[in-house]
């Protein structure tokens, strides 16, 4: 919890030192109360006591209350002030964090824990703060100063009332030890109900499809019961906790006035002054005594609130800590242009020691189309995303323009390669939003917005969308179809102006003259455009400069769909189921 | 606005029933829930009340002590009287602890009967109802609102009874002690009333606004936290 508050700005800092004063303001005025109320019954009990006097005595009790009061409001304004900026910051540095990492992270963290992590647990910190600022400084001081009062009074109720204190104390540490661990999993069970839920909704498509309805709703209410039980402890165990404190509170004071009346009895009937001041410092005690436990009870007000909070902060630790394993480089600037070069590279995901990918060497020149081909599984987007560096190579090096990948700094990187993903992801906003999102070298005007959905195929639907480039999209984009959201995506890409282009799959949901027309439009317009297509048809790569045939993670050919046609019999094998033997002829 | 409301997405607005309405509609949509409730928040009601007896039976150690300051304390009569007090602290605990033991219980049964219902909701509600709301909002719902509910009917709702018991309690014994200052410490405390609940009726909307806002981020972030492992761009540009 403590390295996380070092993240709070200065700014909130500073408010929040100027509540411990004005927290200290209050108690003075808090805790001179009593003393004025001891002045009172002194005053009532002594005869000949002038009214004014006492009049006087309330007057000054009434400032002391508007005082302590006045600076509680001051307060609880900066403390909510405090709270929302921290809020605020720690989203920001989470949101940031989490932009930085990439699939291995992603997938040790789990999508759906990364969202709690981002609102839900932030916002119980920002309760805990929130609320907890005024009280966890107000009620330690006031216990102090109270007992400090009191103690010079009586030794025995001094003693009394530490017993009671201690008594509390260890039951509010028993309660706590044994449930913040049980918080923990209650947290973990709501990101797997999420989890569950979010599945649900992403596939609802699927679900509905194959009748899994029931299958589904069996799943969720699974972790809801555990969930319910674990919950169920939790608030039991908690349940206790408040009526044995004002149990104690209660008792406490009984006790005091019950001592309190042996206490006075001690003392000789004769010596009225001494009985009568004995009695007064009985009272007063009683109502310190009650002080400090009610201080204690606020304590334990917002105790409750600290294992969920603790839990919270170590969750959002864990993200901030998590160091991403692709180290950007710093390099931005490289000798040549457009070039794409693997030498001796292999692969394999962390997760496995199998290689994915063994021993790839190729190069890509400036403008030149590259493609690859291969049977499912044979590591095709694998290979092509490691020049998008999703992963690091785990031998041998993946060079862009001549750089090293790992040497450029993201930014760099991305300037200079377009990657259209083979499943397209669009976002909630409108077409302009999607074919421009994020940073790039391209240009951001309509016209560059047109001219990429125009060469994507994409304007004949585009421009009978209602609102044209303003024509909503929903979430993941649903509202329109598989080939449609891949025109889109490939738009996307070719408004970047990189200066390679990555099709991983990306024309499979397009019909053979869509996909024909796109790729001549690209091969007249953009040149001088470095092209790696991934594919499944032979149609589409059959025109390629260069064609590299994977089987189960090597290269088993290389060169143009003639040569190949005759030299490698993996080749010959693909295009015998796609293509007729007069195709395959000619 | 927040975006999704300009795209003419569903977004919550203020409720129209407002707090009552929303009780009864729980009341009505979980039967098993009104005997319990209503029994526990009776054991408050009783725990509130056994409390402010307590101070009228204090005071009577005060007086038996103030009284025979001149001559003899009478330690067995303040005996007496603490052993009455003793077991009346002890049965107001013991009422208390059942109430808050009552309420988690339905309550987090409501919770867990809520999900499951909004889980088997969501699988049979017709398609276009997606392409109108974000996951994160109806996720939100799921977990955070849940929570917010569960957690706010078994605090703030006992809370808010057995302050009231205590509330109409203290103030009868306050007029059956001494009427005068009983009016003074009314008309001061009516004053305390009128300006919290000023403050209260401008802040309710404050609370709306941000579990609204908590929904869009959330669902801003569902939406964006896949983007870095496809997009070809890193870093989406941060609202």
């Amino acid at each position: 919890m403590v390295p996380l508050l070092r993240k709070m700005e200065r700014r909130e800092w500073r408010m929040a030192a100027v509540c411990v004063l004005l927290i200290l303001g209050q108690i003075y005025f808090d805790l001179s109360l009593p003393d004025y109320m001891s002045d009172l019954t002194v005053l009532i009990k002594t005869l000949g006591s002038e009214i004014n006097e006492i009049l006087y005595t309330g007057l000054e009790m009434l400032g002391c209350t508007l005082a302590s009061a006045l600076l509680c409001v001051v307060c609880g304004y900066l403390t909510s002030r405090v709270a929302a900026g921290f809020g605020r910051t720690l989203r920001k540095s989470v949101f940031h964090k989490i932009a930085d990492f990439g699939q291995q992270e992603m997938m040790a963290f789990s999508v759906p824990s990364l969202i709690n992590r981002t609102t839900n647990d932030i916002t119980q910190i920002q309760m805990l703060v929130a609320m907890g600022l005024q009280v966890l400084i107000k009620s330690p001081i006031m216990a102090v100063w109270a007992i400090i009062k009191i103690v010079n009074k009586s030794w025995t109720l001094s003693a009394i009332t530490a017993g009671f204190v201690v008594a509390l104390l260890g039951m509010m540490a028993v309660i706590i030890a044994v449930v913040i661990p049980r918080f923990r999993r209650v947290q973990k069970l709501m990101d797997r109900i999420n989890l569950v839920a979010r599945e649900n909704l992403t596939g609802i498509n699927v679900v509905h499809a194959y009748n899994a309805e029931d299958y589904q709703n069996a799943k969720f209410e699974q972790h809801n019961e555990v969930l319910m039980r674990t919950q169920l402890f939790n608030q039991r165990a908690f349940a206790f906790l408040m009526p044995a404190v004002t149990f104690a509170m209660n008792t406490l004071s009984l006790v005091i006035y019950w001592v309190g009346a042996a206490i006075v009895d001690h003392v000789p009937a004769a010596d009225q002054a001494l009985r009568l001041s004995t009695f007064s410092n009985i009272v007063v005690f009683g109502t310190y005594a009650t002080y400090v436990i009610m201080s204690i009870m606020m304590m334990v007000m917002i105790i409750m609130l600290m294992p969920a909070a603790q839990v919270s902060a170590q969750r959002i630790n864990e993200v901030l800590d998590a160091s991403a394993s692709l180290r950007e480089g710093s390099r931005t600037e490289a000798g040549e242009e457009g070039t794409v070069e693997f030498r001796g590279v292999s692969f394999h995901y962390p997760s496995s020691g199998k290689n994915v990918l063994e021993d790839i060497s190729f190069r890509a020149e400036k403008g030149e189309t590259v493609a690859f081909i291969g049977a499912t599984g044979s590591g095709k987007t694998t290979l092509v995303s490691l020049i998008a560096r999703f992963y690091d190579a785990t031998q041998g090096e993946v060079l862009v323009d001549g750089v090293n990948v790992k040497d450029y700094s993201f930014q760099a990187l991305y300037d200079r390669v377009g990657y259209v993903t083979q499943k397209a992801v669009l976002f909630s906003g409108d077409v302009r939003s999607n074919v421009l999102f994020g940073e790039s070298r391209g240009g951001k005007t309509d016209a560059d917005v047109r001219q990429a959905l125009e060469l994507a195929q994409a304007s004949e639907f585009v421009d009978k969308l209602p609102g044209n480039l303003d024509a909503p999209i929903a979430q993941g984009g649903t509202n329109v179809s598989g080939g449609q959201k891949q025109r889109l995506s490939i738009a996307r890409a070719l408004t970047r102006k990189p200066e390679i282009l990555v099709f991983d799959d990306s024309f499979s949901a397009l019909d053979y003259r869509t996909d024909a027309k796109l790729r001549a439009g690209l091969e007249r317009q953009l040149k001088g455009t470095t092209r790696i297509i991934v594919a499944q048809r032979i149609g589409t790569i059959r025109d390629a400069d260069r064609i590299i045939v994977l089987d189960e993670g090597k290269v088993v050919g290389m060169g143009t769909h003639d040569e190949l046609i005759q030299n490698c019999p993996t080749y010959q094998e693909i295009a015998r189921s796609q293509l007729s033997s007069e195709e395959l002829g000619a | 606005m927040n975006q999704f409301a300009q795209r003419g997405m569903h977004v919550p607005g203020d409720s129209k029933r407002g707090v009552r309405g929303v009780l009864a509609e729980l009341f009505s949509y979980s039967e098993k829930l009104k005997l319990p409730v209503a029994v526990s928040l009776l054991f408050a009601v009783a725990g509130a009340v056994l409390t402010i007896v307590g101070p009228n039976l204090l005071s009577r150690i005060t007086d038996l002590i103030s009284n025979s300051l001149a001559g003899e304390i009478d330690l067995a009569a303040i005996g007496h009287v603490g052993v009455q007090l003793l077991l009346l602290y002890g049965l107001s605990a013991v009422l208390t602890y059942v109430e808050h033991y009552i309420m988690a219980t339905v309550t987090l049964d409501l919770a867990r009967d809520l999900r499951r219902d909004l889980s088997r909701k969501i699988n049979r509600v017709p398609m276009k109802y997606f392409n109108t709301v974000s996951h994160g909002d109806i996720l939100s719902r799921v977990t955070n609102d849940v929570s917010t509910l569960q957690q706010a009917m078994a605090n703030s709702l006992p809370s808010m009874i057995s302050a009231a018991a205590q509330f109409i309690g203290c103030l009868v014994m306050m007029f059956v002690t001494e009427w005068h200052m009983a009016l003074a410490a009314v008309a001061v405390t009516l004053l305390g009333f009128l300006i919290m609940a000023l403050v209260m009726l401008r802040s309710q909307k404050y609370f709306t606004a941000r579990q609204t806002n908590l929904s869009a981020l959330n669902g801003y972030i569902e939406e964006c936290t896949p983007v870095t492992t496809w997009s070809a761009s890193p870093r989406p540009v941060t609202a």
